[in-house]
């Protein structure tokens, strides 16, 4: 006979000793007690690994900047007709195919380079560099917890590692910081000084904002999970770090207001059957939940806030234009003090329920507008527009001599910098990709800075051509220019309400025990981000609808039941990412027929900001199969929106033993499935993300 | 010289007479609830060869033997196909035990007691439910200590599962394949407390509040880490025409969803082919399944006493047999003069993977002694054989009120067409989840939402 478990170490009573004592904890351990506390604890290791199939890195980074390496024509306008006129114009670059000369010669990435430097023809510099892996990271998680019968500690560690490099392609601010103007962002610099900060979260005046979170360049170790539980019969409460969720729908959170997401590592874009596993985030907090009766439990929370955590610049998922330098104003703004909370009842009455909801918090959010860069630096003298500017400052504007308009500028929400922005094209389609209006916000760059007035930036209206002439002038001037922009927070109430109901038709039928449920919320009077990025956000009530309906269906006798998922969701003024609809569906500018994004209409005159109407409408598709004994499990989920974007992600997953799981997933991005203008969807932000997942998971 | 006077075919004879004229009444020499009810004692109503294993080999086999390879063709007829074939081909052994008599050591004492009380007062309504001579819901004990069908067993078994008005079990669960490595560790617990047919727990007979309600059960997982906080509770109507309410937290989401309540036949683990639907041999409400017959009687071998391991400090239990001698629980069994076989088809689970199943019962107090269910093609599919013990024992005793505590301890689970073995067990902690009986505290510890959602993962 053999014994479950033989004590191999002895009785001793140490704590190394107790945890060797018995080979069951090998696999996760519990048995033992600390301080009179019955201990326990468990968890895995996970290697993860997405590899690049896009061919191209996120458009939004530096190596992914689709103007890299395509030559386009600039021509600066002139202020005093309101840049309606091009300067210089009827003046060649050539004759006969000979270079005239020029005053100053061609500076980096320019050729074609006019007599008096008013236009040319602008390669940006910093080339294309395609990366072979999106993602790989090393993942330890440990759950603790000690309990004292009614009393508990529990804790999950999250520990994440990424070495950089191995297929990656990191751009390095410090390169390109001999030339132009250089490269002083004026952001943290860890995040914008040189390489790319995977897991960095700092915030203008604070490293590190979080209390139970320490983080760097490669590294994250954090507490999803610290707190204290005490039970007293039908009440709970929770006291620490943690994390609250709401809501019968998944992927779309309507009522799951409580917390931000972490989209470091992974955005959006992992196993998608894990909803928001690894991004929701936690924070420090008291949650009380109350099991009223039988069927009704009440569930509050009151937690710090905590932002939904963006991903920083040219990491391989940022969706933030590297041409621009974030300031996040959470902890000069005091957000840290403040605090979100909020009440949810459920009524569960066998085939139906209903829910109704009320958070009063900082939306997670944020909004965010043009601000002063604060960056001192001249325009580059290396060219004859950025010479003439400089002297002008000086002698126009009182700048001190040497500095040109680099008190101007420090003023304005632009600084001259080589990863800025360098052509009109580049600008209107980085602003169209976000869902900004790439006129609205020259001219809120312009009005809401008289700094910017004061270096000749007028407002243009709507004239695409003069915007175009005015960017390309103090594009040529500054040898590229950085946006700055800050990101604040702001107090919202929303109100939600849900109910469900189960279905009960002929057993075995699709229509038998169908799951559907309806939620819905409404937020007066939230704060967005004006799509011209100006001063006064943009208040608008919203609308969140949602539909889901669930279903397992056993196709087949001896294969388990399939899970399939249907869910739409309504917005009414913002999409998925919180981006107002009035921003979407604009076309490119450019003055040559440049097209930086082929799947984007481009001309002189085109269609900024349009907008779509009636909402933004969203639906997901979702279908699990396991196998007999669900050591395989094959899945398929889709995100579509309805105005042309499609993400599609199958899946396997294969648990070969207990503590082993391995899981293969494909993720598929089409931004411009229909409806002709990418722009139309939210989809197109992630286009460049196709990759084939694998993770490698061991559990103790 | 003892004369044995009513010899092994006598019982042989009975059993199959009465099999012939459709007729159930339990006990060879006399009604076994009349011996009960007289003496508490059933060796009245059975002859010596079906009280002892030496009587039924006639010395071949004695107490404390072990039955293995070698022996087993001794008592093929008293064991499952799959128990016999385990024993012959994999190395499987069985320790025997003397037969238990004493009608009190197998159930809870209050449950036997209510038994006795409350004989002959219940009758199914007209929507096949349980009921009392007023219509009211049962009121605990078995309702049908003297059945005469295979419904009134299998009602009883569904009405009360653990005989206890509240059961916490913490469990732990291994799955070996055929090559003998435990493949898939897991451990959990196990809650189900009764809102009517109360014999212990105040209020009794009926929670007033609940009394539309036939029992609360959840299961939650605390190991692996990947199932960590993995939980579903089950609300039962007392009505079982109605399928229970199924809600799980989902680790992954953190928070409580809504399952749709046929979901009885999906494996409940990676791993394993544990579904809801198998809990207690009758996991689903009683009208859900019918077709319900008589297909055998005839004595048992079945695990009743001595199970409890008294030695390990949480119960933990040894094992034996198989490639790597861990795939089959160290048994204890003993002869069970009489078990009740009775077929039953899930008629309204038109998917679902099994085409019958076959339960044993012990005619004397009607425990589930063991169980095979059959695919669609009416092939065996897996094999259910456990044990039960009072929870005394060298010296050590574990209570439940003012009696030692009776449950099961082990359970082996076969999946016949693969020969994956599952073997579960009963500990006396998981993570501080601890086993008792008849606690009512249980409701608010592991049987509400807000329960899934505290012990769901963080």
């Amino acid at each position: 006979m053999k014994r479950v478990k033989q004590r191999i170490c002895g009785a001793s009573m140490s704590l190394a000793g107790v945890l060797c004592i018995s080979p069951a904890f090998a696999g996760g351990g519990a048995g033992f007690q600390i301080f009179g506390g019955d201990v326990t604890y468990n968890g895995f290791i996970r290697q993860e690994d997405a590899i690049n199939t896009s061919g191209v890195a996120q458009q939004a980074n530096q190596f992914g900047d689709p103007e890299n390496g395509r030559p386009i024509n600039r021509v600066a306008g002139d202020p005093f007709t309101g840049y309606k006129t091009s300067l210089g114009l009827g003046l060649p670059a050539n004759i006969g195919g000979i270079p005239l000369p020029t005053l100053l010669p061609p500076t980096p990435g320019v050729s074609n380079l006019n007599l008096i430097g008013t236009s040319d023809t602008m390669t940006r510099f910093i080339p294309k560099r395609d990366p072979e892996m999106n993602y790989h990271i090393l993942r330890f998680e440990l759950s603790n917890s000690i309990s004292w019968g009614s009393f508990s500690i529990q804790s999950r560690l999250r520990v994440v590692g990424d070495p950089g490099g191995l297929g990656y392609r990191d751009f390095d601010a410090r390169e390109y910081a001999n030339i132009g103007a250089g490269n002083i962002p004026g952001g943290p610099p860890r995040q914008f000084g040189s390489t790319p900060d995977y897991f960095g979260y700092s915030v203008d005046g604070k490293q590190n904002p979080l209390l139970f979170e320490r983080s760097g360049r490669n590294y994250q170790v954090d507490f999803p999970a610290l707190f204290a539980q005490w039970t007293n019969g039908n009440v709970t409460v929770r006291a620490g770090n943690q994390s609250v969720a709401w809501g019968q729908l998944l992927f779309f959170r309507i009522m799951d207001t409580a917390n931000g997401l972490d989209l470091r590592r992974h955005l959006i874009l992992g196993r998608a059957l894990e909803e928001y596993a690894d991004s929701r985030e936690s924070a420090p907090g008291l949650r009380l939940t109350w099991q009223a009766t039988d069927t009704i439990s009440v569930d509050t929370f009151a937690q710090q806030f905590i932002p939904t955590i963006l991903t920083n610049i040219n990491t391989p998922y940022n969706i933030i234009p590297s041409q621009f330098t974030l300031h996040d104003r959470y902890w000069q703004d005091g957000g840290y003090r403040k605090v979100n909370y909020g009440i949810r009842i459920r009524d569960e009455l066998g085939n139906y329920n209903w829910q109704a909801m009320f958070t009063r918090r900082y939306n997670q959010l944020g909004a965010i507008r043009w601000t002063k860069s604060l960056v001192n630096t001249p325009l580059p003298n290396s060219n004859v527009l950025g010479a003439a500017f400089n002297k002008y400052c000086e002698l126009a504007l009182g700048s001190p001599l040497g500095q040109g308009c680099g008190p101007q500028l420090a003023q304005s929400p632009l600084q001259a910098s080589s990863t800025g922005l360098q052509t009109a094209e580049e600008w209107f389609n980085a602003a169209s990709y976000i869902k900004l209006d790439g006129l609205g916000g020259l001219n809120k760059a312009v009005d809401d800075f008289p700094a910017s007035q004061q270096v000749l930036g007028q407002d243009i209206g709507r004239d695409p051509v003069a915007a175009g002439n005015e960017l390309d002038a103090f594009f040529m001037a500054s040898e590229g220019l950085r946006g700055h922009i800050e990101r604040k927070y702001f107090q919202e109430n929303v109100i939600g309400l849900g109910g469900g109901y189960v279905t009960e038709g002929e057993p075995g039928s699709l229509w038998d025990q169908l799951i559907i449920n309806v939620e819905a919320t409404y937020t007066p009077h939230r704060t967005y981000t004006s799509v011209d990025l100006g001063h006064d956000f943009t208040k608008q009530n919203e609308v969140q609808i949602g539909l889901v309906m669930e279903k397992y269906q056993r196709f087949f006798e001896s294969i388990p039941a399939t899970y399939m998922v249907f869910q739409a969701l309504h917005q009414r003024s913002s999409d998925l990412a919180g981006l107002l609809l009035k921003g979407y569906g604009s076309e490119n500018y450019s003055a040559t027929g440049v097209k930086l994004n082929a799947n984007v209409p481009v001309s002189t005159n085109p269609k900024i900001v349009p907008g779509i109407h009636g909402g933004a409408n969203y639906i997901v598709l979702a279908a699990l199969q396991p196998t007999d004994a669900y050591i395989f499990e094959f899945s398929a989920a889709a995100l579509i929106d309805v105005q042309g974007g499609v993400l599609f992600q199958p899946a396997l997953q294969w648990k070969p033993r207990g503590n082993m799981t391995v899981n293969a997933f494909y993720n598929y991005v089409n931004g411009h499935a229909f409806n002709g203008n990418a722009n139309k969807n939210l989809m197109s932000i992630l286009e460049d993300d196709d990759e084939f997942n694998v993770r490698l998971s061991y559990q103790f | 010289m003892r004369v044995i006077k009513y010899d092994r075919n006598f019982s042989r004879r009975h059993f199959l007479g009465q099999a012939a004229r459709g007729v159930l009444s339990a006990g060879v020499l006399m009604p076994v609830w009349d011996a009960i009810a007289s003496t508490g004692d059933v060796s009245k109503a059975y002859p010596d060869e079906l009280l002892s294993i030496e009587g039924y080999t006639r010395g071949k086999i004695k107490t404390g033997d072990e039955i293995n390879a070698s022996n087993v063709e001794l008592v093929k007829d008293l064991l499952e196909p799959i128990r016999y074939e385990q024993i012959l081909k994999n190395g499987r052994k069985l320790r025997i035990t003397k037969t238990t008599t004493d009608i009190m050591r197998l159930s809870p004492w209050e449950y036997t007691e209510a038994t006795l009380k409350n004989s002959g007062k219940a009758r199914f309504d007209a929507t096949g439910n349980v009921v009392t001579g007023d219509g009211q819901p049962w009121i605990g004990g078995n309702p049908f200590p003297n059945p005469t069908n295979g419904v009134e067993l299998f009602a009883a078994q569904t009405l009360s599962w653990g005989r206890h008005d509240a059961s916490f079990y913490a469990v732990k669960i291994n799955d070996v394949n055929v090559q003998g490595e435990s493949r898939f560790h897991y451990a959990g617990g196990w809650a189900e407390l009764s809102a009517v047919a109360r014999v212990s727990m105040d209020p009794k007979p009926y929670w007033p509040e609940h009394k539309d309600k036939l029992r609360y059960q959840s299961v939650f997982f605390t190991a692996p880490q990947q199932f960590r906080g993995t939980s579903f509770l089950n609300i039962w109507d007392y009505d079982q025409n109605k399928f229970p309410e199924l809600y799980g937290y989902v680790a992954d989401f953190h928070r409580v969803r809504q399952f749709p309540s046929d979901q009885r036949f999906e494996p409940l683990l990676p791993g394993t082919t544990l579904f809801l639907s198998d809990a207690w041999a009758a996991g689903d409400p009683l009208n859900t399944w019918g077709n319900f017959k008589i297909v055998g009687r005839g004595p048992f071998l079945g695990g009743l006493s001595e199970s409890w391991n008294h030695a390990d400090p949480n119960w933990e239990h040894t094992m034996h047999g198989g490639p790597k001698g861990i795939t089959f629980w160290d048994s204890t069994v003993e002869l069970v003069p009489e078990a009740i076989i009775v077929e039953a088809e899930p008629i309204k689970y038109p998917r679902a993977p099994i085409s019958k199943k076959r339960v044993w019962f012990d005619a004397r107090n009607q425990v589930v002694l063991g169980m095979v269910t059959y695919d669609r093609r009416g092939l065996p599919y897996r094999s259910f054989d456990g044990a039960y013990s009072l929870y005394e024992g060298g010296g050590q005793k574990f209570m439940d009120g003012k009696h030692p505590y009776w449950s099961w301890t082990h359970v082996t689970c076969s999946d016949i067409q693969t020969g994956r073995v599952t073997r579960l067990e009963q500990v006396k902690n998981v993570e501080g989840h601890v086993s008792a009986a008849n606690d009512p505290t249980m409701y608010d510890k592991y049987l509400t939402q807000s329960a899934l959602t505290r012990l769901g993962a963080v």
